[in-house]
């Protein structure tokens, strides 16, 4: 046997082992719900659990994160009474001693702002929301697992989103998406497992920094971190060919690189090369397979007149929503989508409708794109922002306009699709939507329930690291909510 | 000892206690020199081992750490750009002063920055700084330069004693098609061809030399020169793709050399400065 040979063997038993894995866990019959994917080691990954825990309702996920904090008060969560309460103080009854971030803890007074939008009811399940913003996503009230008792610790952006994303305000951990992709792999041997889409907003007066640490994949190896796929320039950073290479000579080059590794191989024995021989010939396959995923002109009109017109357009909402459909379509596991523009301290009245007409018609065609393709009863789709705003203004207050500032105890978010429950409306607040009064949705809770979807026990999926297993949901109590579960 | 970044009780245990008992006594004996440190552990027979690996070795000792053999792994994000420089003539050997803007593709700062921030938009450098050695590269946290981030260079957030060394088609993708690499392998494709224009030309062993400090193998020489002849017909047929990928960077094409070998020869480059052994220490 040539040191090749042994070396190959060398893996298959590597593989045996994990396989045996699997089939210890009680796999054997998972792997037919699973399909391919699941069964063979993913392509090239070097560090991957061992598979789900259980059938997983949910294979992929789109994850839609509206950065700045969406106004619950002004969306999703009614609140009557306030219309009644205009200009008057909040009670410290309901304030009850809070720490208020400095943008208003100056402020001498703290007057509500009801609403200025017009609330009905959608669906059969009946939900109050705003339907003069979204009157869209309205009809897919009943398709949708409404959450209105999220809370989280942060009071700012940078660590709320952290904390959303990772468990932990901490930066350094994994996010949701590496977590899938640790768990699950990758289902498409020529795209990564987690992709990145950085949606530009209409409006741009408020952003909040967004930065890639937001996507590493924080002690998990590096492979699992989000791979940004931009909307102009090369889709992928270094995807296309310099000017002056054509694909051919390209594919050419690459095979003459890795009969060199071969030889190199054969030599050394290194697996390291072993695995770069893959590599190499993986970014070949993303070449080739790149440009057909992001020509999104090969789309029928049908598509355009599903998501609007505005889906043309690189780098909108609507054209990154379909960006991630087609992404989820190929088997990318998990599609994280930053909306910006969220953090309403002011002028609610022009950014409020910018941030609407930008997601309203998205979020609608997504999920019935989705669901015409058959793809939404195993795709989970996910939409909120990393905490919620007051009910009182910060700065000026009229009828018309007003501000709000963050709020990190009592939140809205909704998801569909994937296991989760259509037309559940889970959790309450007060009358002032400032605190639950029923069903508490920790955030830990929601990562619980995310990784229940996906087949994982939350306590029992973790990495070594520093000595601990470490989880997604840390160490605090957290809990799937099988409410939210079909 | 594999977590240097974690002695406590969290950390790994050392492959080696009393070796490092030792050494620690030993630096301490010798004067706290830590050249004179540094030059007794690389000049040390378990250091010079050849990195070569058996079955038997990845067997009993997969990870290396009982020091069956050399060391060999990837280089860092900055030593594998520095070498490319290096090996194509192109680093700049200038020391000091304020940090650099070398080639960064567009949208990277932008997308991530604050309205109104001094580093919404990045304006390229041009001439000698684009060759300047990486570690006076401007660092923004927030969007870190992309073809640096893949090869694992640290957030620069927090204090990092060991780096991550993954292996990713992405890392491919940079030294491929980063006009970095591309330009480098360009200039050294020139270089190559106008010093062996003598009795017996030689290019592919003046680019193994500067890139890997020895001559070509014949078995390599075959698999490369056969590639060669199909790049340059490829060439010869398209002019224009010579002269755009000779376009490529800040440096000017060398106008008295053929562009279609030119082109040629840089595919060649870029092929020995994407090998695993070029990258690898």
């Amino acid at each position: 046997m040539n040191p090749q040979e042994q070396l190959e063997q060398l893996y298959s038993s590597r593989r045996q082992f994990f396989a045996s894995g699997r089939n210890l866990l009680g796999g054997a019959a998972l792997a037919s719900l699973l399909g391919p994917a699941l069964t063979r080691p993913a392509t090239a990954m070097e560090d991957q659990a061992t598979g789900p825990h259980f059938a997983p309702q949910a294979k992929r996920v789109i994850y839609l994160h509206m950065v700045g904090g969406p106004a619950q008060m002004d969306l999703f969560d009614y609140k009557p009474k306030m219309a009644d309460w205009y200009d008057k103080e909040l009670p410290e009854s309901i304030r009850n001693g809070q720490r208020l971030t400095t943008m208003t803890s100056g402020q001498a007074r703290f007057p509500i702002a009801p609403t200025r939008y017009k609330f009905s009811q959608a669906g059969d399940c009946g939900l109050w929301m705003n339907t003069e913003m979204l009157p869209k996503l309205a009809q897919k009230a009943d398709e949708i697992c409404w959450m209105r008792s999220l809370h989280t610790e942060a009071i700012n952006h940078e660590p709320a989103i952290t904390a959303m994303q990772t468990g932990n305000q901490v930066t350094g951990r994994p996010c949701l998406g590496s977590w899938a992709s640790y768990g699950l792999g990758s289902e498409n041997e020529n795209l990564p497992a987690f992709v990145v889409l950085v949606a530009i907003p209409s409006n741009r007066d408020q952003e909040q920094a967004i930065s890639s640490r937001l996507w590493s994949s924080g002690y998990l190896s590096g492979e699992h971190a989000g791979v940004r796929f931009r909307s102009s320039g090369d889709p992928i950073l270094y995807i296309n060919n310099p000017a002056g290479i054509p694909d051919a000579i390209r594919r050419r080059s690459i095979e003459g690189v890795n009969q060199l590794n071969q030889l190199n191989l054969q030599k050394m024995a290194d697996p390291q090369t072993q695995t770069r021989i893959q590599q190499y010939e993986m970014a070949f396959r993303m070449q080739a397979s790149v440009p057909e995923l992001t020509d999104i002109n090969q789309e029928p009109a049908h598509t355009f007149e599903l998501y609007g017109e505005e889906a043309k357009k690189p780098g909108t909402f609507a054209n990154t929503v379909l960006m991630a459909r087609r992404l989820s379509e190929r088997g990318v596991r998990f599609v994280q989508v930053y909306h910006n523009n969220w953090d309403h301290h002011a002028n609610v009245k022009v950014r409020m409708p910018a941030q609407c007409k930008d997601v309203d018609q998205p979020c609608f065609a997504l999920l019935e794109d989705l669901k015409q393709r058959g793809l939404l009863e195993d795709t989970l789709v996910i939409w909120g922002g990393e905490f919620g705003r007051t009910i009182y203004t910060q700065g000026k207050l009229s009828k018309d306009n007003y501000g709000r500032d963050h709020h990190p105890r009592c939140f809205s978010m909704w998801m569909a699709g994937g296991g989760a429950k259509g037309g559940t409306i889970y959790g309450e607040t007060d009358d002032f939507s400032y605190n639950i009064v029923k069903d508490p949705l920790h955030i830990r809770d929601f990562h619980a329930t995310v990784l229940h979807l996906l087949g994982f026990d939350h306590e029992r999926f973790h990495y070594k690291h520093q000595g601990l297993d470490q989880r997604l949901t840390g160490v605090l109590p957290a809990r799937v909510i099988k409410e939210l579960v079909s | 000892m594999t977590t240097p970044e974690d002695f406590g009780v969290m950390g790994a245990l050392p492959t080696h206690p009393e070796l490092l008992d030792w050494l620690a006594v030993e630096f301490r004996e010798s004067g706290w020199d830590v050249k004179r440190f540094y030059k007794m552990m690389l000049t040390s027979a378990t250091y010079r081992q050849s990195a070569m690996s058996t079955p038997q070795k990845l067997e009993k000792d997969r990870d290396n750490l009982f020091f069956s053999r050399g060391p060999r792994f990837r280089m860092d994000a900055e030593m594998i750009r520095d070498s490319a420089l290096r090996a194509s003539g192109l680093l700049s050997h200038e020391m000091y002063g304020p940090s650099v803007k070398p080639y960064q593709p567009n949208d990277i700062w932008n997308i991530v920055g604050l309205p109104g921030g001094d580093t919404r938009n990045y304006v390229q450098d041009k001439g000698d700084k684009l060759y300047r050695r990486t570690l006076y590269t401007f660092w923004k946290r927030m969007a870190p330069p992309p073809n640096l981030e893949a090869f694992n260079a640290p957030s620069r957030e927090v204090c990092t004693v060991r780096r991550e060394r993954t292996n990713t088609p992405l890392q491919a993708l940079v030294t491929l098609n980063d006009p970095q690499y591309v330009e480098a392998a360009r200039v050294l494709a020139e270089h190559a061809l106008a010093t062996s224009s003598g009795e017996k030309p030689d290019p592919l062993n003046l680019i193994y030399q500067r890139v890997l400090g020895r001559p070509a193998k014949a078995a390599e020489k075959k698999i490369l020169l056969a590639d060669y002849q199909i790049f340059l017909e490829h060439y010869r047929a398209h002019p224009d793709d010579a002269l755009a990928l000779c376009r490529i960077g800040e440096t000017p094409a060398q106008a008295d050399l053929p562009p279609a070998q030119v082109a040629a020869w840089t595919i060649v480059a870029n092929q020995v400065l994407n090998l695993d052994e070029s990258l690898n220490k």
